[in-house]
């Protein structure tokens, strides 16, 4: 492991345990963006939930063991350059849940899904793009929303 | 695991990709606000490299249970009618933010209840988005090239809880049911919450042989706010064929709350066998 990978770790570490608000805290936050790269007209791109370097991926940290909810709100398309848009989907096993304890289990995005945390847990999301033969050039972009329910 | 432990736990599980996080730490993990004050907060923390957008907003919703066990939370932007809901009356200060890196934000939680309220318990959830700065997609669009990508937001959500005046709680648990398949004991735990607020607690499951050693052991948080039938899944690994109890208790206290928090009420304890063949 890299300085840069533990390194944030410590620092926020001692802030949290210098700070007056040491309280038990949680966090859920966007690590990377999902992404599909360079796509080509009319040939449909598949970027899957374990792809190590494409998928979105979230994490929820902080609980000790907590229930949780997961929801996404997904897009059906992505804009683009003049008003343009592109199909996205995402299947029943779009999205993963990983823990300490728990290898990648896959599950659907497209529904609330409901998974114990212990400590922490990472959460992928892959999916689809469908580009049209005569998709316009550019770049197409959308947002994705995860929302985590602490039960 | 004692408090350093878990001091220790959450540190080092809160912030292993800090310098790439779009998101916020949020403390406490539920907020508590009586009528005698009428205000509450939260703190927000950001770890990242990148300010970050936070708006905080309410919701309405309680854990519920499916026919499998399954714990859920439903959350709407307003209550049914007939539910004790807080989520009209409660303010947060500031409503929308941005939170630079590594800073720290207090949110200000006010209630405004309507003159006459009567004594009991009101619920909402607090909804805390967060959202990083735009990554730009890579790509020239002049080159006849399609890029794509997605950016992530991401949405927190605890409960809020205001109570007004004495309240009491507790609960009763029906007959447990509990089965073993695949290295793993699985336990019903059907709950009804009684007195006049939800029952905050801990479910402590301890699973025993026939001679009385203790083959494992599990705890889970509890909100019951009316009934809740949650399955508890033991990983015990492989068992030998026998007689096994499994032993619950039931107790107003949570390790991720004030000591004050849960209102007091006794312990709940019952116990259920299932046989390994």
């Amino acid at each position: 492991m890299d300085a840069t990978q533990w390194l944030p770790t410590v620092l926020v570490g001692v802030a949290l345990l210098a700070a007056p608000s040491a309280l038990p805290a949680q966090s859920v936050t966007g690590i990377r963006n999902l992404t599909f790269g360079t796509v080509i007209p009319g040939v449909p791109t598949t970027v899957l939930q374990n792809d190590a370097a494409r998928s979105g991926q979230f994490r929820i940290a902080g609980v000790i063991v907590r229930n949780v909810t997961i929801s996404f709100t997904l897009p059906t398309a992505m804009n683009g350059p003049l008003g343009a848009t592109m199909p996205i989907t995402f299947s029943n096993t779009s999205a993963g849940f990983t823990t300490t304890f728990q290898p990648n289990t896959p599950f659907n995005p497209n529904t609330p899904y409901n998974e114990t945390v212990w400590f922490s847990a990472t959460i992928t999301l892959g999916g689809r793009v469908n580009p049209s033969p005569t998709q316009r050039a550019g770049n197409y972009s959308a947002n994705i929303i995860m929302t985590v329910i602490f039960l | 695991m004692n408090h350093a432990t878990r001091v220790l736990a959450a540190v080092l599980t809160l912030i292993p990709t800090a310098l790439l996080a779009q998101g916020v730490i949020v403390a406490p993990t539920a907020v508590f606000i009586d009528h005698s004050t009428r205000s509450g907060s939260i703190t927000l923390y950001n770890p990242g490299e990148r300010p970050v957008e936070v708006t905080v907003s309410f919701g309405f919703g309680y854990p519920t249970t499916d026919s499998a066990g399954a714990i859920t939370v439903e959350v709407a932007d307003s209550a049914p009618a007939g539910q004790p809901a807080a989520t009209a009356w409660l303010q947060a200060f500031p409503r929308r933010v941005t939170v630079g890196q590594q800073e720290r934000q207090t949110i200000r939680i006010l209630g405004s209840p309507p003159a006459g309220l009567p004594d009991g318990e009101y619920w909402a959830r607090l909804i805390v988005g967060a959202k990083g700065g735009q990554v730009p997609v890579a790509g020239v669009p002049d080159s006849g090239a399609i890029s794509v990508g997605l950016t992530l937001e991401v949405r927190t959500v605890i409960a809020v809880v205001y109570r007004k005046g004495a309240l009491t709680t507790g609960v009763t648990l029906a007959p447990m049911t509990a089965s073993y398949a695949q290295d793993t004991v699985s336990v019903r735990l059907p709950m009804t919450r009684t007195g006049t607020a939800a029952y905050i607690g801990t479910a402590r499951l301890r699973v025993v042989d026939a001679r009385g050693a203790t083959k494992a052991e599990d705890e889970r948080a509890l909100g019951v706010y009316y009934t809740l039938d949650p399955r508890v899944d033991i990983p015990v690994g492989p068992l030998a064929p026998g007689s096994y109890k499994v032993y619950v208790t039931i107790s107003p206290d949570r390790a991720d709350l004030p000591p004050k928090v849960p209102l007091p009420a006794a312990p709940v304890r019952d116990s259920v066998g299932f046989t390994v063949k």
